[in-house]
């Protein structure tokens, strides 16, 4: 079945975002609703729980000529999916099935992720392009009315330097007498004051393929996309960054903090806090994050929502030392940072979930907080993935309390006040 | 060329789809990344773990939770007869308006759910009386015999703990002041079999304010004997990793990716017989704790792999 949308509410321009139909049809003199969807635009009633899958499993489809795994739900109601092949499986499954079917190479790539959906209404991006899988046909209308918004992500695979990693730091403590700043290391939890490795992650660029493609499904623009060499440190430090002029923006780091005796920063209000390593060539620097001044001033564009993907990136002791010693990497115009207070762990269904139960829901069209989207993808992605005994992920969001509810098709002002809160995601 | 391979890709989406109910492609391979084939690969045992001789398929059969659980339930949940919104042959649910609480039992999964509305707390207003760790160790057995659960079939995540906690943390910056709030404790466990714990499955209740449950996430369904088969040895485990029949989990971000043709060796650090819930079934397997030399370091991770000789099934 397939329906031409003139893009408005019967006549009624309606806000950007995209858009579930509600298609009936009256059998035996009965009305009965055949599908159900909502609206990504705001004002949208929820579906009937009809529609609602019960169980881990969901369906998934491979389109004609296509080799991609994809949620058959990210296709439109009314979508010609006759010919295509579709199979109920839960996200492991699916998980595993791609990386079994895609070649070893196809890690180190710049290629489309197993997770990204074929079908991108956001129109073109840099990462979107990358995508060499031939994708299904449309629908006769795109069910996306412009665009939701925009996304920047900038990561970096520390592999300007082989498989040997990137070295970063020693880092200067900022009195500029040579003494410099421990940190945390896996081998010197207590602190290290010498140059840290920071090993290869290939695995940073299907992770951020993942997160683009699904958001670009979903409406949203992709005009900033910083990969490796592509990325200046400079890029992420002060109120002019190139971040502050999208609505959501990831990173994509190794991380760590200021520990031991020798952890005080002092180029920071005397501060212990966390730094980023990001690479230059065959060589790291660290980014402090006392550097950053996130939040964008236009009220439609602006940067409001940032995730740091990167181990201890919002590490509560230091994020505490920050606060209490005035240090703020944020300005009034920021809604929420998303982090972790623990290691994190590599995943691309994390980032296929968050983008999705932020903009649709997981079984049903009723889109998360963002705060709680975040969590929710994290705890779907490693529910059964074999972790190391007694491993635990605790994520951390700070942001302005007013902001804490908020999703991306609604947002609250900063109302000035923050709070920083933890999340024990796994186990 | 790309019809071919189209053709060879579905066909592995069926193969896997078709046999994923059971016997011919083990629940376990789905959890993680197929380890390539590495006949030379030095594969070190410093399990100590014993393995049971046989271990069982089960089947999961519904849970009628006997009156008595479901009074004790609704007592410490604080609903009354009077707030049951249904009953019938597939569970019993609860339902109070203020606030909106619900509970219910699920008789054909064995899963009893309660939940509470979320108190949104502020630096004057936080939260009171939640019990410490200490003070919850007390409370957990007095929770899980309301429940029947027996203690003998329980097991934590750290270690060899019977039950863990967590805790989320708010922390309010009030001027140069920080202000800490814990909304609630969590208790969580994992259920046992036989003294094989049931992975993917943390079951787990909330603990806020004045030692109230706010929370109850539980799924107990009766278990029935299938077939039991015989445990494989040490060995046979080490040729299962040599032979790529086993996948590996994720990586911490802290270490890079790892190459497995230029892993160095593999050091197993534990290995537990555990179950899996697939579809009606458990299904039995081994998760392996091990370390991988990389070359520019090791890195612990996580491993899957039979605990039987699957060719059998």
């Amino acid at each position: 079945m397939q329906y031409n949308w003139d893009g408005t509410d019967n006549g009624t321009n309606l806000p950007n975002g995209l858009y579930f139909y509600y298609i009936s049809a009256v059998t035996n003199g009965e009305s009965s609703e055949i599908v159900s969807g909502g609206s990504g635009g705001g004002g949208g009633s929820p579906p009937s729980p009809e529609f609602m899958s019960s169980g881990s499993s969901e369906l998934w489809a491979v389109a004609p000529d296509s080799e991609n795994i994809v949620p058959l739900a990210i296709y439109p109601p009314g979508f010609d999916t006759n010919d295509f092949t579709i199979f109920s499986a839960s996200p492991s499954e699916v998980a595993s099935l791609s990386a079994a079917a895609r070649p070893e190479s196809e890690f180190t790539t710049d290629s489309g992720g197993s997770f990204s959906p074929d079908y991108t209404g956001g129109g073109g991006s840099s990462a979107s392009s990358q995508n060499a899988s031939p994708a299904p046909q449309r629908p006769p209308n795109n069910p996306i009315r412009g665009t939701v918004g925009t996304i920047g992500i900038a990561a970096d695979t520390y592999t300007g330097n082989g498989t040997n990693g990137l070295s970063c730091g020693p880092l200067d403590n900022g009195l500029g007498l040579g003494l410099d700043i421990s940190v945390y290391t896996p081998q010197y939890p207590s602190g290290n004051t010498g140059a840290t490795t920071n090993p290869p992650r290939p695995e940073h660029k299907i992770e951020a393929s993942t997160f683009v493609n699904t958001m670009q499904y979903y409406g949203w623009k992709n005009p900033l996309s910083e990969i490796d060499s592509q990325l200046n440190i400079n890029d992420l430090r002060g109120s002019g960054s190139p971040y502050n002029n999208v609505d959501m923006a990831v990173v994509m780091f190794h991380g760590t903090y200021g520990v031991g005796s020798a952890a005080t920063d002092y180029a920071a209000e005397s501060c212990k806090q966390m730094y980023y390593a990001v690479g230059t060539g065959g060589r790291g620097n660290y980014l402090r994050l006392s550097e950053m001044d996130l939040g964008g001033s236009s009220p439609t564009n602006g940067l409001k929502w940032m995730v740091i993907d990167a181990c201890f990136s919002l590490f509560q002791g230091n994020w505490s030392s920050m606060q209490s010693h005035g240090v703020k990497p944020y300005n009034g115009n920021m809604h929420l940072i998303l982090g972790a207070t623990t290691e994190t762990w590599t995943s691309a269904l994390k980032w296929y979930n968050f983008a999705k139960y932020m903009n649709y829901g997981k079984h049903i069209y009723s889109p998360f907080t963002i705060r709680n989207a975040y969590y929710q993808a994290n705890t779907d992605a490693f529910e059964n993935a074999p972790l190391p005994d007694g491993t635990e992920i605790t994520l951390a969001v700070a942001g302005d309390s007013a902001c804490m509810g908020d999703t991306l098709q609604t947002n609250t002002p900063p109302g000035g006040s923050w709070e920083w809160v933890s999340q024990p995601i796994y186990p | 060329m790309r019809r071919m391979a189209k053709i060879g890709f579905v066909s592995l989406v069926a193969i896997v789809c078709a046999t994923a109910g059971l016997a011919q492609s083990p629940p376990w391979k789905a959890n993680g990344e197929p380890i390539p084939a590495r006949p030379d690969l030095v594969v070190h045992w410093q399990s100590e773990a014993k393995f049971p001789r046989k271990v069982w398929v089960y089947n999961l059969l519904p849970n009628k939770f006997s009156p008595e659980v479901i009074s004790n339930v609704m007592t410490l949940c604080s609903f009354t007869g009077k707030d049951k919104n249904e009953d019938d042959t597939n569970g019993i649910s609860f339902q109070s308006s203020e606030p909106a609480r619900t509970l219910s039992f699920s008789f054909t999964s064995g899963k009893i759910d309660y939940e509470t509305p979320e108190i949104q707390y502020s630096p004057t207003n936080l939260a009171i009386g939640v019990p410490s760790t200490n003070e919850l160790s007390g409370l957990v057995k007095n929770v899980l015999g309301k429940m029947h659960i027996p203690f003998s079939e329980i097991t934590g995540w750290h270690g060899t703990h019977k039950i863990d906690f967590s805790e989320p943390v708010t922390v309010f910056s009030v001027g140069d002041t920080m202000v800490t709030n814990v909304p609630y404790r969590t208790v969580y466990f994992r259920r046992t079999v036989e003294g094989m714990p049931i992975i993917g499955h943390f079951y787990r209740f909330n603990v806020g304010e004045h030692g109230k449950v706010t929370k109850i996430s539980i799924a107990w369904p009766n278990l029935e004997r299938v077939k039991s088969y015989r445990t494989v040895s040490p060995k046979d485990v080490v040729n299962f990793i040599r032979s790529g029949n086993a996948i590996r989990g994720p990586v911490p971000t802290t270490i890079g990716d790892i190459d497995w043709p230029s892993v160095k060796s593999v050091t197993i650090k534990n290995a537990t017989p555990s179950y899996q819930i697939n579809g009606d079934k458990l299904y039995p397997f081994l998760r392996l704790d091990v370390l991988v030399e990389i070359g520019n370091g090791a890195v612990e991770i996580g491993m899957d792999c039979p605990v039987i000789d699957e060719t059998k099934l």
